[in-house]
């Protein structure tokens, strides 16, 4: 075979290799089976609509377009006051009305990709912002994967995106609903409210808000209690942890922010569980003290909703995520109001 | 290093092939491919290059001691080249198992634990390829010893044959006389073979990216796990997956170490023969690791069945037979795996071939010829749950659901069409490396060359999550 003919040959079978993997990655992007891919018409649509609207977590996307759901509320909101932690914080929201608020929390949110938050955040809004930082146990566990991250690479979206079950689905997806439109988004009406949902999928919760919190579940459904105190970490303070705790507390502080540190409250049932643990108790106590040590250092406050619910009278009820660990909207209105008053009063002292 | 992963596809093989062509001297080309080889071979750890260096320079050296002493002394010679290899092989392979069992056995007899000797056998690490070179460093002994050919004279060249990459972590067995000629011979760059060694090793990486790793997902679930949740649909369903997933898996790797030869001249021995279209156990095991087969007829079988004077009777030879044949199967059980399952399976197939061999010679029975190809894949595929299910403990619960006593179940409806269609295709296309593209007219190697690209792509998509090894690595 003359070596032209063979130039040939590899230049075809080249450009059949490009061609099938471009068009695999083309169809799982446009069809996008696993949800990876956030798209901000969404939100124009629910901030446009004539009641306040909300979002299926099927109709945001799964964690990277988590991540670019959050960065789009940011733009949006220009916060100056924002809350920061993990899924047991996501549903302090904004008082009606009330503008420059955002949850800029996710699930499964580390310190490390919290620093990146806050970074984007002073990109958005260079002035002074409050923040109340949700300090979870979990984040001081050196055992416990952050799942989520602000800061992924083109290639680290490329390989999330592409893959042989994303592929597969959008296949799938294509053979069960030709002609339609992978993009599409339903909206219908759920309890008072307009909820935006893919064509064809139910409208339940988690739902998300256009100010970046959730709701976990209906109202209504109570979590039955276990046996485990369930607040990761519980006996970890892992040192490369704390140091990133501390990294993301140094900079926000450099930052001239205002910060209140918190933890969110547990069911009562979790807590006597933990009082009856001694072991889990004294790594609990173990925590408390570092995360007031380290705050009180960057001249924060602190306030520990887990140890003492009752100032916020939060009761089972308030609890219906399904693992007791999730106060819902009307706790988490109360704890805000009291993290609110708290960062008037250390307004006002410091004026 | 894997076949199956972007760095091998995109930066080894390309650097690998473009070196090998740009140096102009066959001799420079020999040291090239092996540190090229070594390098390949290190990447995984960096010791088990000087395992493989020790088990060459004892086979060489061994080689070259033959060709030296007396007569009455060569045979000493080729045990001890036999016994250095050997050695390493039995440590890295079998102590680990022989010290686990020998620690239960202590267990179950004085009800006192020998934890160390536990902790020695899990601590012992299996070098990738071990068994494959060994094979091919006693063949190399054997071989010299009974002057089928002369010993080589340069180390470059022995390690070389002994390291070469595409053969060296799965096969095939390369024997001396087929790699060492090619090795002195300086290969003009053919574009026709080059063509068809990319097509060929496109075709592996198919085979093994895009249906063995498939495959494997439902008997990775379903077997070797607790048999009480496998039923009989479920677990017919598993095994023939696992048949598939070995015989893709086998068979990809193959085609692509062929492929890989191929692009850079050589020749290596085909190793998969179409296995699945053989009418007797004894001729799917020839075809399915045909070089494995033939290199224990020729180094274990056919010795142990030599001698015994003429004055046997027909009846003790063919029990002769037999039980050489029962012992040969036996070795091939434990060459895959240093565990009792994989010496049942061993034996399983043993058994398989002389009773049906016994009875086509009793009777004379035939049976049609496609009906024979059913009943030997189906017997084969059986065996797959003593090669999958490595707690032996399971397989009489596995075994107790495929014969339908945990009731019918169900099977998943998509994975079965999948698994229908790669056994149409196991009994319909031909394999790859008997194609002949430059006899085809030129529109349908267009055709062959774009869609040999579009599976590698298609491929590629797959191999973004982390690779799956070769099933034959463990070996």
């Amino acid at each position: 075979m003359p070596v032209r003919r063979l130039i040939l040959l590899l230049c075809l079978f080249a450009v059949g290799g490009a061609l099938a993997f471009a068009g695999a990655v083309a169809l799982t992007w446009w069809v996008d089976p696993q949800h990876e891919r956030y798209d901000p018409s969404l939100l124009t649509r629910a901030e446009a609509a004539a009641k306040p609207c909300l979002m299926t977590t099927e109709a945001v996307g799964d964690s990277p377009a988590i991540a670019d759901f959050k960065l789009d509320v940011l733009r949006r909101q220009d916060p100056s006051l924002i809350v920061l932690g993990i899924s047991r914080s996501l549903e302090i929201r904004s008082w009606p009305g009330e503008k420059g608020f955002a949850n800029m929390g996710t699930p499964g949110l580390g310190p490390a990709a919290a620093l990146t938050v806050v970074e984007r955040v002073h990109d958005v809004h260079p002035g002074p912002v409050t923040v109340y930082l949700d300090m979870e146990p979990a984040w001081t566990n050196g055992r416990w994967s952050p799942f989520l991250d602000f800061g992924l690479t083109p290639l680290q979206r490329l390989r999330r995106y592409v893959s042989s079950a994303g592929l597969l689905a959008s296949v799938r997806f294509l053979a069960r609903h030709p002609g339609a439109d992978p993009a599409a988004v339903a909206m219908s009406e759920e309890e008072g409210h307009c909820v935006l949902h893919p064509p064809g999928q139910s409208a339940d919760p988690p739902f998300w808000y256009s100010d970046g919190s959730i709701q976990w579940a209906v109202a209504g459904k109570v979590d039955a209690p276990g046996t485990g105190v369930g607040v990761a970490g519980l006996s970890y303070l892992d040192p490369a942890r704390l140091a990133q705790v501390e990294r993301l507390v140094a900079r926000m502080h450099q930052l001239g922010w205002h910060i209140i540190g918190f933890t969110p409250p547990v069911a009562p049932w979790k807590v006597a569980l933990l009082h009856s643990r001694p072991a889990d108790e004294r790594s609990y106590a173990r925590f408390d003290a570092a995360m007031r040590r380290l705050l009180a250092r960057y001249g924060a406050s602190y306030v520990d909703f887990l140890q003492s619910p009752q100032t916020i009278a939060c009761k089972p009820a308030n609890f219906s995520a399904g693992d007791a660990l999730h106060p819902d909207g009307p706790c988490s209105a109360r704890l805000r109001r009291v993290l609110d008053r708290m960062a008037a009063r250390e307004a006002s002292q410091a004026s | 290093m894997l076949f199956n992963t972007f760095r091998f596809i995109l930066v080894f093989a390309p650097a690998f092939v473009l070196g090998f062509y740009a140096l102009r001297r066959q001799s420079w080309r020999v040291a090239f491919t092996a540190v090229a080889s070594y390098a390949f071979y290190g990447y995984a750890n960096h010791l088990y290059p000087f395992l493989l260096l020790t088990a060459t320079g004892w086979a060489w050296g061994a080689g070259l001691l033959l060709g030296r002493v007396a007569e009455q002394r060569r045979k000493a010679a080729m045990w001890l080249g036999i016994a250095g290899p050997l050695a390493l092989l039995v440590a890295f392979k079998y102590s680990g198992f022989l010290a686990d069992d020998t620690a239960s056995l202590v267990e179950t007899v004085t009800g006192r634990g020998l934890p160390s000797l536990h902790d020695f056998a899990h601590g012992i690490v299996l070098p990738v390829g071990i068994s494959f070179y060994t094979f091919e460093a006693i063949s190399y002994v054997v071989d010299v010893y009974r002057r089928r050919i002369d010993s080589e004279r340069s180390i470059l060249r022995f390690a070389t044959f002994m390291a070469f990459f595409p053969h060296l972590i799965a096969g095939p067995i390369v024997r001396y006389e087929r790699l060492g000629p090619q090795l002195r011979r300086f290969h003009r760059f053919d574009s026709g073979l080059f063509f068809s060694g990319v097509v060929l090793f496109a075709a592996g990486l198919a085979k093994k990216v895009l249906i063995a790793d498939t495959l494997a997902t439902y008997p990775d679930t379903h077997l070797g796990v607790d048999p009480a949740s496998l039923q009989f649909l479920s677990g017919w369903v598993a095994l023939f997956a696992f048949a598939g997933q070995i015989y893709f898996d086998f068979a990809g790797y193959t085609d692509m170490a062929l492929g890989l030869s191929r692009m850079i001249g050589i020749d290596l021995p085909w190793n998969f023969d179409r296995p699945a279209r053989a009418p007797h156990p004894a001729e799917f095991w020839n075809r399915w690791n045909v070089t494995l087969s033939r290199w224990l007829r020729d180094y274990v079988y056919v010795p142990l069945n030599h001698g015994g004077g003429r004055r046997r009777t027909r009846g003790r030879k063919q029990a002769r037979r037999d039980v050489t044949l029962m012992i040969t199967m036996a070795v091939a059980g434990l060459w895959h795996g240093a565990s009792l399952n994989f010496l049942c399976w061993g034996v399983y197939v043993g058994v398989l071939v002389v009773v049906t061999r016994r009875i086509g010679a009793a009777t004379g029975w035939d049976l049609p010829h496609r009906l024979a190809v059913v009943c030997t894949y189906t017997a084969m595929t059986f065996g797959g749950v003593l090669f999958r299910v490595h707690d032996m403990s399971l397989i009489p619960g596995t075994v107790a659901a495929l014969f339908g006593l945990h009731g019918l179940g169900s099977m998943p409806q998509a994975f079965t069409v999948f698994l229908a269609l790669t056994i149409v295709y196991i009994a319909t296309v031909p394999e790859e490396w008997r194609w002949q593209p430059l006899r085809w007219p030129a529109m349908r190697v267009a055709a062959l060359a774009t869609g040999a690209g579009a599976v590698v792509g298609i491929a590629f998509v797959w191999m973004i999550a982390p690779p799956h090894p070769f099933v034959y690595f463990q070996f």
